[in-house]
C-alpha cells in the first residue's frame, strides 16, 4: 500500500512564475496490484514517478509506505552516454553499496537479460533508444524492488522486448507490481489493474481498468 | 535447450537480498566511493594524457621559473632552492585550480546518476575533490622524492602541520566549488568567467616567489590572499629556516567562511541544480 497525502509540487519556470502541477492531492493505492499513471501529457505523470521514486521532493504533503520503489526506468535511463553499458551499470551497483563479488554476478545477469550482447561493452551513446531501454530495464530487475517504476518505456521496445517483460513479470509470481506510464492503452490493459489518472492538478483512483482507458482510447 | 525464456530462468536464479537499514553516512559514502573509483578508471583508461598532465604542468612550471632565476643567478631564495619554492607553490595551486574549477564540470557530468536516490546532488563535487586530493599527493611525494635525488634536499617534513594546512586548503577550495556549481547553473556564461577569475591568482599566490622577498611596504597587501598563506606554511614544513609569513589561523578562517558560504548557498538551490 502507498499513501499520498496532500501532495503539492510546483517547480519554477524560466520565466520566473510557479508551474503547479499537484495541489493538495491525496490518493491510496492499494497494496499487490500493477498501477497505470494515466493523464494528458504535462499533466504530471513523470513528476508523479519522480516523487513516488523519491528523486524529487514535494513542496508539501508526504508519501507513505513500507514498499521498496525502485528508481523511475525512463527513455533517457539514468546513463552517462561516455561510459559503456557495464560500466554504467556497475556504478549502479556500486552506489547501492554490492561487494565486488555480487556485481561481477549481476552484471552478468543484466548482459543477459538486456539482451543487447556485445553492444553491452560499446559506451551508452552509441546505444539506440530501443538498446538503452532494455538495459535500464534489465538493469533495474536486477534489484528487488517491491515496485518498480516505468516511464513510457513499452513504446520504444520491440515485441520481443515486451515479452521479455511480460515473462518476467510472470516469472516473478506478483512478488513485483509494476506503476506505468504509457500512452498505449494495449499494454496498459495487458499489465495493469488499476489506473491512477492525474487530472487537473488532482490524482484519481480508478479501480477498473477498462473504465479508466476509455477516454485514453483512441490515442 | 528448453523454452524457458532466459528472463525467466534468471530471475529464478536471482539471489534476493533486501537491503539492509543503513546509515545515511555510511550510504554517502558508498556512492562517493563508487564515483571515486568511476574517475580514477575513466582517467586511467581513456584520457591517459590526462593522467601525464597531472606531472608535466607542474614539471615546465618549474622548469621555466628555475631557469628564470638561474639565469638572474639566483639559485635559492629566503633560504629555499629556487626548484624547491616552485614546487611547494605550484602543486598546492593546482589543487585549489581544479576543485574550484572543474567542480561544476564534474557535477554536469554526473547528472545522470541523480535518477538514484541515493545519489546526492554533493557526491560527485566531493568525489571530484577526492580524485584530486589524491593526484595532489601523488604529484607532491613524488617531485620531492625527485628533488631530493637530484641532490635539492629538504630539511624536514612537518607532517602534521602540512596535512591540517592541505585540508584547509581543501575546504577553501571546496566553498568556492560549491558556490561556482551553482552559479554555472544559474547563468551557464560564468563557466567561460571563471577560470579567467581565478588565474589572476597563480601571480599573487606566492608560487614563483616567496612573502619575505616582498617589500614589506607592499607585503601586508598581498597577505590577504589565503592561498599566499597556504604556500608559506608548506615551504616552512620543508624548511625550518623559511622565514614564513604565512598564518595557519588565518587560513581556517578564510576556508571556515568560504565552506559555510558555499554550502549554504549549495543547499538553498540544491532543488533548482537538479531541475536542469
Amino acid at each position: 500500500m502507498i499513501q499520498i497525502a496532500h501532495l503539492t509540487k510546483s517547480y519554477e519556470l524560466d520565466d520566473g512564475r510557479r508551474h503547479i502541477v499537484f495541489k493538495d492531492a491525496s490518493v491510496t493505492i492499494p497494496p499487490d496490484v500493477n498501477v497505470a499513471i494515466l493523464g494528458d501529457n504535462g499533466a504530471g505523470k513523470s513528476t508523479l514517478l519522480r516523487l513516488l521514486a523519491g528523486v524529487d521532493q514535494p513542496d508539501s504533503g508526504r508519501i507513505k509506505t513500507k514498499k521498496t520503489l525502485s528508481w523511475p526506468v525512463t527513455l533517457r535511463g539514468g546513463f552517462l552516454g561516455s561510459m559503456t553499458g557495464r560500466e554504467n551499470c556497475w556504478v549502479v551497483f556500486s552506489v547501492h553499496g554490492y561487494s565486488h563479488k555480487e556485481i561481477s554476478e549481476k552484471l552478468a545477469l543484466v548482459k543477459e537479460i538486456s539482451g543487447i550482447g556485445d553492444y553491452f561493452n560499446e559506451p551508452v551513446k552509441n546505444y539506440s533508444s530501443g538498446m538503452r531501454v532494455r538495459l535500464g530495464f534489465a538493469l533495474c530487475m536486477a534489484f528487488d524492488y517491491d515496485y518498480f517504476l516505468l516511464d513510457e518505456i513499452t513504446s520504444v521496445g520491440d515485441a520481443a522486448f515486451r515479452e521479455t517483460c511480460k515473462s518476467w513479470l510472470l516469472a516473478q509470481n506478483q512478488r513485483h507490481n509494476i506503476i506505468l506510464v504509457s500512452h498505449q492503452m494495449s499494454t496498459v490493459r495487458q499489465f495493469c489493474q488499476i489506473a491512477l489518472i492525474v487530472k487537473d492538478r488532482k490524482i484519481f483512483l480508478e479501480e477498473d481498468i477498462e473504465k479508466a482507458v476509455a477516454p485514453y482510447a483512441d490515442e | 535447450m528448453s523454452e524457458t525464456p532466459p528472463v525467466a530462468a534468471a530471475a529464478g536464479n536471482m539471489a534476493v537480498r533486501r537491503a539492509r537499514p543503513r546509515h545515511p553516512l555510511q550510504v554517502q559514502w558508498t556512492v562517493i566511493h563508487a564515483l571515486f573509483v568511476r574517475n580514477l578508471s575513466a582517467q586511467f583508461g581513456k584520457l591517459r594524457g590526462g593522467l601525464a598532465w597531472a606531472f608535466v604542468e607542474p614539471l615546465l612550471q618549474v622548469l621555466f621559473f628555475t631557469m628564470i632565476y638561474y639565469m638572474r643567478g639566483r639559485q635559492e631564495l629566503s633560504n629555499i632552492p629556487i626548484p624547491m619554492m616552485v614546487i611547494t607553490g605550484v602543486i598546492p595551486f593546482i589543487l585549489f585550480r581544479q576543485i574550484t574549477n572543474a567542480s561544476s564540470k564534474a557535477f554536469r557530468q554526473a547528472d545522470a546518476l541523480f535518477n538514484y536516490r541515493l545519489v546526492q546532488p554533493i557526491d560527485p563535487i566531493l568525489a571530484h575533490a577526492m580524485h584530486h586530493t589524491v593526484f595532489f599527493i601523488f604529484t607532491l611525494t613524488s617531485f620531492l622524492v625527485f628533488a631530493h635525488i637530484i641532490h635539492f634536499y629538504f630539511e624536514q617534513v612537518l607532517i602534521l602541520e602540512l596535512v591540517m594546512n592541505i585540508s584547509l586548503l581543501i575546504l577553501f577550495s571546496l566553498g568556492f566549488g560549491l558556490n561556482f556549481t551553482v552559479l554555472v547553473t544559474m547563468f551557464p556564461e560564468a563557466k567561460r568567467v571563471i577560470p579567467f577569475a581565478v588565474r589572476p591568482l597563480f601571480f599573487v599566490s606566492g608560487i614563483f616567489f616567496t612573502a619575505e622577498s616582498i617589500s614589506s611596504e607592499y607585503r601586508h597587501y598581498l597577505l590577504w590572499n589565503p592561498l599566499l598563506h597556504v604556500t608559506e606554511i608548506t615551504r616552512s614544513c620543508f624548511y625550518y629556516s623559511y622565514p614564513s609569513h604565512g598564518d595557519l589561523g588565518y587560513v581556517a578562517i578564510c576556508a571556515a567562511i568560504s565552506l559555510t558560504f558555499g554550502m549554504t548557498v549549495f543547499h538553498l538551490n540544491r532543488r533548482r541544480l537538479l531541475q536542469e
